[in-house]
């Protein structure tokens, strides 16, 4: 079957190139994989096949990975994207509501080259000496919420890389602040190193029920511990803001704030992207880097001298497009980002989202999300007036 | 000309000085009788039709900027309003709905980019002799300021009738003057903003709320036919190149624009003449240019013209996108300005059904085919509030009397 090639080829990549110290790959080595996966979605997935006709390509004319059709993330809410029937998925992530009430839809055949790309790029910013720490999660399980990605790869941590002693503080669909508290003392005591891993929304509740007296807190956790955040802070606008949040973390449970790491994810694609922040500490190449970036752009350091940058892993390239006309834009421009990610064997590999920010060669910068432009005139605003008639409100977006 | 300006320690004050001064000035303004009255009207029209008039070379400086359109839009917006101001126009307006009036001053609110929306309500008031105050939008001053001025240089006679001031609506002492004053009152805004100024009024204001509406097009099947044979249609049908127009010329906002293109017949017809317009586009394109997308506006076009090709067909030009997309039992997603949606219906009589989900929010119909259906089409469309249909290619240019949402403006002055 293609498919199982696919993946087996892409796991060997991948596996190499975690092997090579992710050097950047080869655009021969990128551009060969990216084809025969477009080739393989292409004939696989007849939605996409119909949509890249629409647009004049097909593997026979496709000149480079760069001209491969981009899908946007909103019509993962409306299409099927796979290349299997879906009754086959071993996993189907889903993303959260919008207007429409409708959720963006990732349907995963198997899970072993999702994994295959979590597993070493996540180790490199959050473990980047071998170490296995106990892993406290402020986040449900794979079991409490089996559709979301997050707890996909949040699971997986705690199952493939976490001491002992391991758990999730989330219960009835809140997160455990109690629960949490008393395994952080613990930890406290017992001086192991703990790598707590959570959503930037749970943590702040962490953060306020201590403030509000309601947990004891702060606390010191024994040196080595780290804190990974995701969903939250992704725009420059609140870059203040997670200054702030990071600075309380590292207050109330005595981490460097060096040692608090931003992971940056999406329900469509398999690969991630982090913070420098712990990394930087263990790889000289990306230290240098790091620096020579800073002394370029020094507006790019946090207070505390670590980029606001996000690395996504080789095998998977961003570039940003001009939201006017979406033509890829240069390096460094401001433009709406565009993910190439080879980890999506039997998806789609070209992610077109509203995210908005620069690609620089050192990492991704994100600026923000697009908001959707009001009505001018006397225009009606269509879309309000149907999800009002359809008696659905807006939600939020992402993991 | 006198005018009220924002940032005043008491515009309320001032404004209230104003409204004195206007309506004292109403005997002067039926002194003069409705024949020469249209004679000012006209003439101050004609100036705007001028290139070389100095009113109109300042809103051409100043407007694009403050409403987000190109000069090319704001000139064909300035030429549309006035120039179907005429005296054979207005004679026919007065005689059909003119007559004897006691008010003494009638109010304006304009909103948004459309400028000349308002101008309507402002030729009925002075029409009909009574004096009348415009309250602009705060961040879109101008035009209203430069309209008054030129109503003064021109029309004394008028300019002395007409006042003008621009602030927010979140100044609502300025806004309780203003609305405690005019017998009648012409409003334009978001239907919440309608509701909510109506409370404000007295039992005794007559209030005319013209809140936000929606456009279509259809193409009836000979027209399809013809269009996706690449044949050409009669001058009586309208154009393609017409319909292009009707949406880009306000750069594919306001009430007048068609938001979806219904094309009776099957996908094939749709996607043809989806096509078609794909290659007459970048030409209208050119004619009525927009602003470039930021990223928010860009992103949405990115989902519609996507979501569009997975359903159907789609193509992206620079300043322009179309899509053609099958018939689903459901009204297609709404495309972002300047995205023309060809929608394949099996029969227009599924429009009240399709459309039904907005409400009485339907302003205008373009039609591309022969005008032998438009009492059916008119019949049809009558519940969904349909108030202008017209062929394609003169949806955008309403006569000076149209009864914008079914009110007869003018009328509505004249109260004996």
């Amino acid at each position: 079957m293609r498919s199982d090639e696919l993946h087996r080829e892409v796991q060997a990549a991948i596996q190499a190139s975690a092997e090579r110290a992710f050097e950047p790959w080869s655009e021969e080595d990128f551009d060969g994989l990216a084809r025969a996966l477009f080739a393989h979605q292409f004939e696989g997935c007849s939605p996409y096949r119909h949509y890249c006709e629409v647009r004049g390509v097909s593997p026979q004319n496709l000149n480079h990975w760069t001209d491969i059709p981009a899908v946007p993330t909103e019509v993962f809410r409306t299409v099927d994207l796979c290349t299997f029937p879906t009754r086959d998925a071993a996993l189907c992530f889903l993303t959260s509501g919008t207007t429409s009430g409708a959720q963006g839809r990732h349907f995963l055949r198997q899970t072993s080259s999702y994994e295959a790309s979590l597993g070493p790029w996540l180790d490199a910013h959050l473990l980047p000496r071998g170490e296995r720490p106990r892993i406290l999660v402020l986040a449900p399980s794979s079991a409490a919420d089996p559709n979301s990605s997050l707890s996909f790869m949040l699971q997986w941590a705690v199952e493939q890389r976490g001491a002992a002693g391991s758990a999730f503080c989330w219960s009835e669909g809140l997160p455990d602040l109690v629960g949490a508290m008393e395994r952080l003392r613990a930890a406290a005591a017992d001086g192991q190193p703990v790598l707590v891993l959570g959503t930037a929304r749970a943590l702040q509740a962490l953060l306020e029920g201590t403030v509000r007296g309601e947990l004891e807190g702060p606390l010191v956790l024994p040196e080595g511990s780290r804190i990974m955040e995701t969903g939250g802070f992704k725009g420059a606008t609140a870059t203040l803001d997670r200054d702030a949040f990071y600075r309380g973390l590292s207050k109330l449970l005595g981490v460097p704030v060096a040692s608090i790491i931003s992971e940056y994810g999406m329900t469509e694609l398999g690969s991630q992207g982090y913070q420098p922040s712990v990394r930087m500490a263990t790889d000289e190449r990306l230290a240098a880097s790091c620096e020579a970036l800073l002394a370029r752009e020094p507006t790019l350091a946090d207070p505390w001298g670590i980029p606001r940058l996000f690395l996504f892993p080789p095998w998977c390239r961003v570039r940003a497009v001009d939201p006017h006309n979406l033509a890829l834009l240069p390096e460094g421009a401001v433009g709406l980002l565009r993910f190439w990610d080879l980890s999506n064997v039997d998806s789609i590999q070209v992610v077109q989202t509203a995210d908005v920010g620069r690609v620089l060669p050192e990492g991704i910068v994100l600026e923000g999300r697009a908001l959707g432009a009001s009505p001018r005139g006397c225009s009606l605003a269509v879309d309000e007036v149907l999800a009002a008639a359809a008696g659905q409100q807006r939600g939020p977006r992402g993991e | 000309m006198c005018s009220a300006r924002a940032g005043d320690s008491s515009l309320a004050d001032r404004l209230g000085e104003e409204i004195s001064r206007l309506r004292a000035g109403r005997s002067a303004l039926q002194a003069l009788g409705a024949e020469a009255r249209i004679s000012l009207l006209t003439r101050v029209a004609e100036r705007w039709c001028d290139p070389g008039d100095r009113f109109r070379q300042e809103a051409l400086r100043l407007l694009p900027q403050e409403c987000l359109l190109s000069e090319q839009q704001v000139v064909w917006g300035l030429e549309q309003a006035f120039s179907g101001v005429t005296a054979p126009a207005l004679g026919a307006w007065w005689a059909r709905e003119g007559g004897p009036t006691s008010m003494a001053l009638s109010a304006h609110l304009w909103s948004g980019n459309v400028f000349v929306a308002g101008l309507p309500p402002l030729f009925a008031s002075l029409l009909a002799g009574v004096p009348a105050l415009i309250k602009a939008p705060a961040l879109q001053p101008s035009f209203a300021a430069l309209l008054v001025a030129s109503m003064a240089e021109h029309a004394p006679a008028l300019g002395a009738s007409v006042g003008q001031a621009a602030w927010s609506r979140a100044d609502t002492a300025a806004t309780d003057a203003l609305l405690g004053a005019p017998q009648v009152v012409f409003a334009f805004g978001a239907d919440e903003t309608m509701a909510t100024l109506q409370t404000r009024l007295s039992s005794q204001t007559r209030f005319c709320g013209f809140g936000h509406r929606y456009s279509i097009a259809v193409v009836l099947p000979e027209a399809a036919e013809l269009l996706a044979s690449g044949s050409e249609l009669t001058s009586r049908s309208g154009s393609l190149a017409g319909l292009l127009r009707d949406h880009l010329v306000w750069d594919g906002q306001g009430c007048l624009t068609p938001r979806w293109i219904f094309v009776e017949g099957g996908m094939e017809q749709a996607e043809a003449i989806a096509r078609r317009a794909a290659e007459a586009l970048p030409d209208v394109a050119t004619r009525f240019p927009g602003q470039r997308l930021a990223a928010g506006p860009g992103a949405a076009r990115s989902s519609w013209l996507a979501a569009a090709a997975f359903a159907g067909w789609s193509e992206g030009g620079d300043g322009w996108a179309v899509a053609a997309v099958p018939w689903s039992g459901s009204l297609p997603e709404p495309g972002p300005p300047r995205c023309l949606s060809f929608a394949a219906v099996p029969d227009l009589l599924c429009l009240p059904q399709l459309l039904a989900p907005l409400g009485h929010r339907l302003q205008g119909l373009a039609r591309l085919g022969e005008a032998s259906r438009d009492q059916e089409l008119s019949e049809l469309c009558a519940p969904l509030g349909l108030s202008r249909l017209a062929q394609a290619g003169a949806l955008q240019q309403p006569p000076v009397d149209w009864n914008h949402d079914d009110v007869r403006i003018l009328a509505s002055l004249c109260t004996g």
